[in-house]
């Protein structure tokens, strides 16, 4: 496996033997599902790591066992280079200081009940609390001027419902930099927004990067969206990483036939790239 | 343990948290509904009688007179007892713990079913089994027997005691589709958004779900507290509440012992059944308004209904209304054709 | 099968919780008024020793024996049937009351709830298919009666077809000159004394059955099905029936079970006002003289009668639910 050179032992986030297995027990174990099983994955500083896989792969699964949402059945993961045991209380708040995730859906991951103003000035209270009053209303200001969702005050007030899918991506956007991550879990980022929006998101990431040094995990079904973003990208068929490489080495030179397989299905790659 | 057809049964019965915005909008939403103004007036004048009542009575409802058995007049607006006291000012005496039994038990074991159903939605493994069991346990207990029995063993029973007993065997139903509710809101993506943001688990409830529970909640009060309203006035009737003081049921109950029904003393039974039977109607109709707006398929309602009906259009769920007999004359043709 | 099993232990549980609140609640309550009596009766001579203790077992007047034997005692005699001596019809068991009034209670209060649900959410499967038909106009008529307590609305049936109209008896299960037994005068007797209270336990519970099945019907009318269903030509009526209705009953088929307790409850206070000879008007009784065994022995009854019923409509659901019945 080819490890990317900001990937040193002390990488932002790496999962070693990443495993996860569904409906086990005393008496379901002949159901037993392995979601993931034995992955092996570094982000380092500074990185876009695109994981491709079809529906069902576990690839879902890889960034909710990330995220802290869920336990590993076996398998760890590393937080700059050090442990992360169980995930309760004030350990989970503290690692979601550095590890925030992006769902799949804008209309689901957003409360309808509450506004942008809200959602925002929360994420700020749990990870900047020195942050009060006035200070906090700037910081929420900051927060969407970075996802540009401009003017500010046109999207404070707003609540969920009115607001487009594409907006509504970046208010979880603004809401996961709240914390000032050093990782960004990006479950399926762009895949329930129009096609015109999808590269706008993309690119705020790749700006958020750039400019915030955020790691990114690029979670896609998408192979030609993971060669035009990412900097590797990570194969996953039945739970497994079978392919993995620097983008254009993937998306050129497949190895794996399931990776062929991807491509191949993919109606036009050159289409993203332009 | 779960009984797992019914439970996702009334998950399919409630209505889709999808359709469920910010409590004050709900608030605003729900007034626009005609029902639920309606309902709401009752409610309000019931309140001031029970505030103003005891002022309002003509007569003290204890004294007794010399006028016996007398039928509506001037004197007395709702006629008299056999012993000549007077029914109206009965009525209006018992207005007030009436009011309080029925919306403090309602608010109570709607307190009772959002700790238990909340909880027991949220909570995993033993915790939930325990609290899930328990709600169906109280349900399947008959509730008026166990009300009957409790209330008529407690040395003394005034307003608050019965609105209690009434409370602590009447919340089941209201924990039970707040669990099934909450079950469904606890796998929703803005929940799991928030707890991966670092949100706490105390504030994910209180903050995330609850606002979102709130036409659930509001269901759960009003239906309690018509659960409530009933029993109260049962248990009045059957005399296991204390006597001395007046309520609609223990009018009903010495209209019963004296035999009013028998004699044709029509003015002593119909009223405070009439009292009660509005009052629990208005419940209803803010149910029902509470129910179209969360459900908005319902909302074509009869009336709207009825009128497609007479313009010749049938209509029928999941169709788009359509014109079965084209009219005779269309005015756009006649236009085009001149 | 986890459904069953789950079932079966959710019987259990709930079984056993409703002994342990007979057992708590006497405890609970100041223990004079039993031991007055008890004490009276043995005054008089009227009560064996035996008798005696096995009252005191049952209401915890045995103050030297720890609760927990006493708990154990109290299963032993419930298990064995002895339930106490009935104070109103002394010296009569218990038991014997309830085999008595039981079975009048069952058959009038299971066929009036019966009905009521059968009329109830066929009514609702109509006026949700046909939105704005006639019976749309029934649901408010039905949910006024619903707000009315069932105590009251006998009281007017009793006024207007017993008194002002005598075209029913104003109390009673059957002609007093009749003796009990399966003799025609009697079956018909019994018909007739019980039409009006069965009428007012229907009417009074009809709302909440057309009002869960409307709802349904509206939600499921919709569904992808139905419209396939229609697009395929099928003949209306069939969509109605086998498509709509099917999956549209299963809520108030498992409400059924869960509110048969509310149901029993409240018709219970039906039979006290037609002084019908059933378990709800000796309960009435029990609690005027005070008879706690009595009172005690017909709330575990209540329960167990209204568990039973639950599992009957467990069976009903699990046939009408593919999706529980291959889970089984």
């Amino acid at each position: 496996m080819t490890e990317s050179p900001a990937a040193g032992p002390a990488a932002p986030l790496r999962a070693e033997a990443l495993t996860r297995v569904y409906g086990s027990g005393a008496l379901g174990s002949r159901h037993a599902v392995h979601a993931v099983a034995g992955v092996d994955l570094t982000l380092g500083a500074g990185e876009i790591v695109a994981l491709v896989g079809e529906s069902g792969s576990g690839k879902s699964t890889v960034a909710r066992l990330l995220a802290g949402l869920e336990r590993p059945t076996s398998g760890r993961v590393l937080l700059h280079g050090a442990e992360v045991g169980t995930l309760r209380g004030r350990a989970f708040r503290r690692y979601t200081r550095q590890v925030q995730l992006i769902f799949q859906d804008p209309f689901a991951s957003l409360n309808p009940v509450h506004t942008v103003r809200y959602v925002l000035r929360r994420s700020l209270a749990i990870h900047r609390p020195q942050l009060r009053g006035a200070a906090r209303d700037d910081a929420v200001r900051g927060l969407l001027e970075r996802v540009r969702l401009t003017p500010v005050d046109r999207f404070l007030r707003a609540f969920p419902h009115e607001l487009s899918g594409g907006q509504r991506q970046r208010v979880a956007i603004a809401r996961a930099l709240g914390a000032e991550p050093a990782v960004l879990l990006a479950d399926e980022p762009v895949s329930m927004l129009d096609v015109s929006l999808r590269l706008g998101v993309l690119d705020l990431l790749r700006d958020l990067r750039d400019t915030m040094g955020i790691a990114i995990l690029y979670i896609t079904h998408d192979i030609a969206s993971a060669r035009y973003f990412a900097d590797r990208i990570l194969v996953m068929y039945q739970g497994q990483v079978v392919e993995s490489g620097d983008s254009e080495s993937v998306t050129q030179r497949p190895e794996h036939p399931y990776t062929r397989l991807l491509i191949d299905s993919a109606p036009d790659p050159e289409r993203v790239v332009r | 343990m779960t009984i797992l057809g019914t439970d996702t049964a009334v998950a399919d019965a409630s209505p889709a948290p999808a359709a469920v915005r910010s409590p004050r909008r709900i608030g605003r939403r729900l007034l626009a509904n005609a029902k639920v103004r309606i309902g709401l007036t009752i409610v309000a004048v019931f309140w001031l009688l029970a505030i103003v009542g005891a002022w309002l009575a003509p007569h003290d409802p204890n004294e007794l007179s010399p006028d016996t058995l007398q039928g509506p007049s001037a004197g007395h607006w709702l006629g008299t007892t056999t012993t000549g006291q007077d029914i109206a000012s009965q009525l209006l005496a018992g207005t007030r713990p009436v009011m309080l039994v029925a919306f403090g038990s309602g608010a109570i074991a709607t307190v009772i079913a959002m700790v238990v159903g909340v909880a027991g939605g949220f909570l995993s493994g033993w915790a939930e089994e325990v609290l899930s069991m328990l709600t169906n346990i109280f349900l399947v207990l008959p509730a008026v027997p166990l009300m009957i029995i409790v209330a008529s063993q407690l040395p003394q029973v005034g307003s608050w005691a019965v609105a209690l007993v009434i409370a602590l065997t009447g919340w089941a139903w209201g924990a039970r589709i707040l669990r099934a509710q909450t079950l469904s809101l606890r796998a929703r993506d803005f929940v799991q958004a928030a707890r991966a943001n670092g949100e706490s688990t105390r504030r994910i409830v209180f903050f995330e779900i609850i606002p979102n529970l709130a036409t659930v909640i509001a269901t759960s009060l009003v239906m309690t507290t018509l659960f409530a309203l009933l029993a109260v006035v049962t248990l009045s009737f059957i005399g296991v509440t204390s006597l001395s003081d007046w309520n609609w049921g223990t009018v009903l109950y010495w209209a019963q012992t004296q035999q009013a029904l028998q004699r044709g003393l029509w003015w002593w039974f119909i009223p405070p059944g009439l009292c009660i039977a509005i009052l629990g109607m208005a419940l209803a109709l803010i149910n029902f308004g509470i129910d179209e707006y969360a459900n908005p398929r319902l909302r074509i309602g009869s009336v709207g209904a009825a009128r497609l009906r007479r313009q010749g259009i049938r209509p029928r769920v999941g169709f788009t209304p359509v014109r079965r007999t084209a009219p005779a004359r269309d005015p756009l043709d006649e236009r085009r054709a001149g | 099968m986890p459904f069953l099993l789950r079932r079966l232990a959710f019987y259990a549980v709930t079984a056993w919780a409703a002994l342990t609140i007979n057992f708590v609640i006497p405890r609970l309550m100041p223990g004079d008024p039993v031991q007055a009596l008890i004490a009276r009766f043995q005054a008089t001579g009227q009560v064996s020793p035996e008798q005696t203790e096995s009252l005191r077992i049952l209401f915890g007047l045995d103050q030297d024996v720890s609760l927990w034997t006493q708990y154990w005692q109290y299963w032993a005699q419930v298990l064995g049937g002895d339930l106490g001596l009935s104070f109103t019809y002394f010296p009569t068991p218990v038991s014997e009351v309830i085999r008595q009034t039981l079975p009048w209670t069952l058959i009038l209060v299971g066929l009036a709830t019966l009905i009521s649900f059968v009329i109830g959410t066929s009514a609702g499967m109509v006026a949700g298919w046909r939105r704005g038909s006639l019976i749309d106009g029934l649901l408010p008529l039905a949910t006024f009666f619903a707000a009315v307590p069932y105590f009251w609305l006998g009281l007017i049936a009793i006024a207007l077809f017993a008194v002002t109209f005598p075209v029913f008896p104003t109390s009673g299960g059957y002609d007093v000159g009749l003796t009990p037994g399966w003799s025609a005068d009697f079956v018909g007797s019994a018909v007739y004394h019980g039409m009006l209270p069965a009428l007012t336990i229907v009417v009074s519970s009809l709302a909440p059955w057309i009002l869960g099945m409307r709802n349904m019907m509206v939600t499921v009318a919709s569904e992808d099905y139905v419209t396939v269903a229609h697009a395929k030509g099928l003949p209306a009526r069939r969509v109605m029936m086998s498509y709509a209705a099917r999956n549209a009953i299963l809520p108030s088929v498992s409400t059924l079970a869960l509110s048969l307790g509310f149901v029993v409850g409240g018709s219970l206070v039906t039979e006290m006002v037609f002084n019908y000879p059933g378990i709800g008007l000796a309960l009435f009784q029990s609690i005027n003289a005070q008879d706690y065994p009595l009172m005690q022995a017909i709330f575990l009854i209540l329960t167990l009668a209204v568990l039973a019923a639950n599992l009957v409509a467990d069976v009903a659901f699990v046939l009408l639910d593919p999706r529980i019945r291959r889970a089984t």
